[in-house]
């Protein structure tokens, strides 16, 4: 259950507080001080805005009192309804900057939209920050949900997800290899595949890398089977019917099942392929050993 | 070390279409913000604004910005965006033709349709007009809201204009949507750059859209308190001690970002170079600025760093300077801070008050106007600052342009929430 703050709650979408209690998870699992923390970096993969509609939905009706919308309503009667912070709640990048500020995150930093690849972009934002010596440690991942009513409409309207629909955060710490004595994992591939034929991709890097499990993260059953029919006999982890579609979320939890598989099942190497619905295929590799 | 060039840029402001109508109205020292034209604004709180020259954004209006050959290529996708509801989102146009101006100036073709497109994106539009329908007894009936599939309803998609460009221009790169609010544009210049420099690509087309201009995102903001209240045509006073806050605008710019070799061997014609960029986290307040403008110093000594050079070789500074209370001395500070007792003999201007804050697209369409420095040795002025808040302690140009050959410049951006990014530019050898 999450605990949030009223005054955070008032600024906050449902993804920047699950985004915020994610991060914190992952800096108190990471042992960082607050001096590791004040230099590190953070990437993040987000979703569309998300903004408490028991809050907007008052608003939009003092906006039509009529039934139909009146921009005089909307400035005299509807802006009065709403929590003058709420803008906040709209604003996609506040997954970021909630956590950045909970956790004191100061260095560099970049918030993409998601369907998917925008998490994995983020996730490869962090590891080139750190190798270039941007940062010594970068936190990245991805929140989102799509329990939204507005996302939950323009998904079925759209049929881009699948059900069952959830909604999740996931945050990792990435460093500097030597940095930890007992690291959990090597990152050793984080990148996006454009216009991907799903089946085709997932076989080519299976055979490139051959790794012990593959964890699928696609926002649709579809996309799902196009990946596992690639795979052949390679034990797969399937993600979506797990937890629902957490959308920009889904990649990074996906990475932590795959750190889990590593870690506890003691897998050499976990290879996570994650598709949205533009069609781009992200791929990440994990290490359990140093390569 | 691979170095990058800007060889294409294109722009849509409150001065017009075309960077040309950019660099024209800050050289003759104007200012374009003035009463909103598309709706009645009067109760909203905020009346003035930046707004961009068409009062309606649809294909007619995009098909006219275009060049002669691209606009009867594109007519029919753009007219079947418009079936889709999709141009609704003033946004899209303007990124559209932003574009179109980057690439052709660039003189991009077929043979370069494989190149990334980091395009930052504002938050997305609205439609409270499409959620009136749905309301039965002051709350929204779901069954009834799921209409035409792929039509644009209740809100456009964040990452639209991106999307309409790759489909528009035939790209088959990836799209990467950086929605870092006010830095946002900035750090879409800065990843391509980056891009570039590791080698991962020799050509990116990059840059930002914003649009809050409708009464929701206008009302919004207004309920924040961050616009100025005054519906004065000199609503934003950056730097001034008269300042009581930012004024709204719309706009986009697009850049071509190419490996300064490519750029050489194919005969191009750089703008500038992309010395280098910084960015970093207040990790304060989502509602303010760090006071001390730490953060943001910390951006700006990166990209100085990343540049390889002295605070003493800047010749000019774009500041974000909106003209609110609480950000200009905190980027002041943060100038004094990085740039030690250079921060007092460098000229600093913000063009906030001409154009107003065009919010994601702002640092894209500022870092566009710095190039004004390098094309026509003019330094930018700062449109309704008259009187040096004593706590800005910076050499602000003034209501007009200063002439001056610079060869290096510095472009800050800092975002709601606290994201800053620092980019530093040169001139083309």
């Amino acid at each position: 259950m999450l605990t949030t703050p009223p005054r955070l709650r008032k600024m906050a979408s449902r993804a920047a507080e699950l985004s915020v209690a994610a991060c914190q998870r992952a800096v108190l699992d990471a042992g960082l001080s607050a001096g590791q923390c004040a230099d590190a970096g953070c990437f993040l993969g987000v979703g569309a805005s998300g903004g408490a509609f028991e809050e907007f939905e008052p608003f939009l009706a003092a906006s039509a009192p009529d039934g139909q919308f009146d921009p005089e309503a909307l400035a005299s009667r509807g802006l009065q309804l709403l929590n003058p912070l709420y803008a906040f709640q709209l604003m996609n990048n506040f997954a970021l900057c909630h956590a950045a500020i909970a956790c004191g995150l100061q260095g560099p930093n970049g918030a993409y939209f998601s369907r998917g690849s925008g998490t994995v972009h983020a996730v490869r934002a962090a590891a080139a920050a750190v190798a270039e010596g941007l940062c010594p440690l970068a936190l990245a991942g991805g929140a989102d949900s799509a329990l939204h009513p507005v996302t939950r409409a323009e998904l079925a309207r759209d049929g881009e997800a699948s059900e069952p629909l959830g909604e999740g955060a996931a945050w990792l710490v990435l460093g500097r290899d030597g940095m930890a004595e007992q690291p959990l994992a090597w990152l050793m591939e984080a990148q996006v595949v454009v216009d991907a034929r799903l089946a085709e991709e997932a076989e080519r890097w299976v055979a490139r890398f051959d790794p012990d499990c593959v964890v699928v993260a696609a926002w649709s059953a579809v996309a799902s089977a196009a990946l596992r029919r690639g795979l052949g006999a390679t034990l797969a982890i399937e993600t979506l019917t797990r937890w629902g579609n957490c959308l920009a979320g889904l990649p990074a939890l996906a990475l932590c099942v795959a750190l889990d598989a590593a870690v506890k099942a003691g897998l050499s190497r976990v290879l996570v392929l994650s598709a949205g619905v533009d069609g781009d295929l992200g791929v990440c590799l994990l290490h359990r050993s140093r390569p | 070390m691979i170095t990058a060039v800007l060889t294409g840029v294109g722009t849509v402001c409150a001065f017009g279409s075309g960077v040309g109508e950019l660099w024209r109205g800050l050289a003759e020292g104007r200012s374009a913000v003035a009463p909103v034209r598309q709706f009645s604004a009067a109760n909203l709180g905020v009346q003035v604004a930046g707004e961009a020259t068409a009062a309606d954004i649809d294909a007619e209006w995009i098909r006219t910005q275009l060049p002669p050959d691209m606009a009867i290529t594109l007519e029919a996708k753009l007219q079947a965006l418009q079936l889709r509801g999709a141009l609704r989102d003033r946004k899209l146009g303007f990124a559209v033709v932003a574009a179109a101006e980057a690439w052709t100036m660039a003189g991009l073709g077929e043979a370069d349709r494989d190149l990334p497109l980091i395009l930052a994106h504002g938050l997305e539009h609205g439609f409270p007009e499409d959620f009136a329908p749905l309301l039965r007894n002051g709350r929204v009936d779901w069954r009834l809201a799921n209409t035409e599939s792929g039509s644009v309803r209740m809100r456009s998609p964040v990452d639209a204009a991106g999307r309409a460009i790759r489909q528009l221009f035939g790209l088959r790169g990836p799209l990467v949507a950086p929605v870092s609010a006010c830095a946002a544009g900035a750090m879409a210049v800065a990843d391509a750059a980056q891009m570039v420099a590791r080698g991962e690509a020799d050509l990116v087309l990059c840059g930002a859209t914003d649009s809050m201009l409708n009464p929701l995102g206008m009302g919004g903001m207004a309920r924040l308190g961050a616009p100025s209240p005054r519906a004065e045509v000199d609503a934003c006073r950056p730097f001034d001690v008269r300042r009581d806050g930012l004024a709204m605008g719309e706009g986009a710019a697009v850049f071509v970002v190419e490996n300064a070799e490519r750029a050489r061997a194919r005969g191009a014609t750089p703008l500038a170079v992309v010395l280098g960029a910084g960015t970093s986290q207040d990790a304060f307040r989502a509602t303010a600025p760090l006071p001390d403008g730490s953060a943001a110093a910390r951006a700006i000594m990166v990209a100085l760093r990343s540049a390889r050079l002295a605070p003493s070789e800047l010749g000019y500074v774009n500041a974000h300077g909106t003209g609110t209370p609480l950000n200009d001395p905190a980027e002041c500070r943060a100038l004094h801070a990085a740039l030690g007792a250079h921060a007092e003999l460098v000229p600093v201007s913000s063009i906030k008050g001409a154009i107003g804050h065009l919010m994601a697209a702002a640092g894209a369409v500022e870092i566009a106007a710095s190039l004004l420095a390098f094309q026509r040795d003019l330094l930018p002025g700062t449109a309704h600052h008259q009187q040096r808040d004593p706590v800005c302690d910076v050499d602000v140009i003034g209501e007009q342009p200063r002439r001056a050959r610079i060869d290096v410049l510095l472009s800050n951006s800092f975002g709601f929430g606290g994201q800053n990014c620092a980019v530093v530019l040169g001139r083309a050898p």
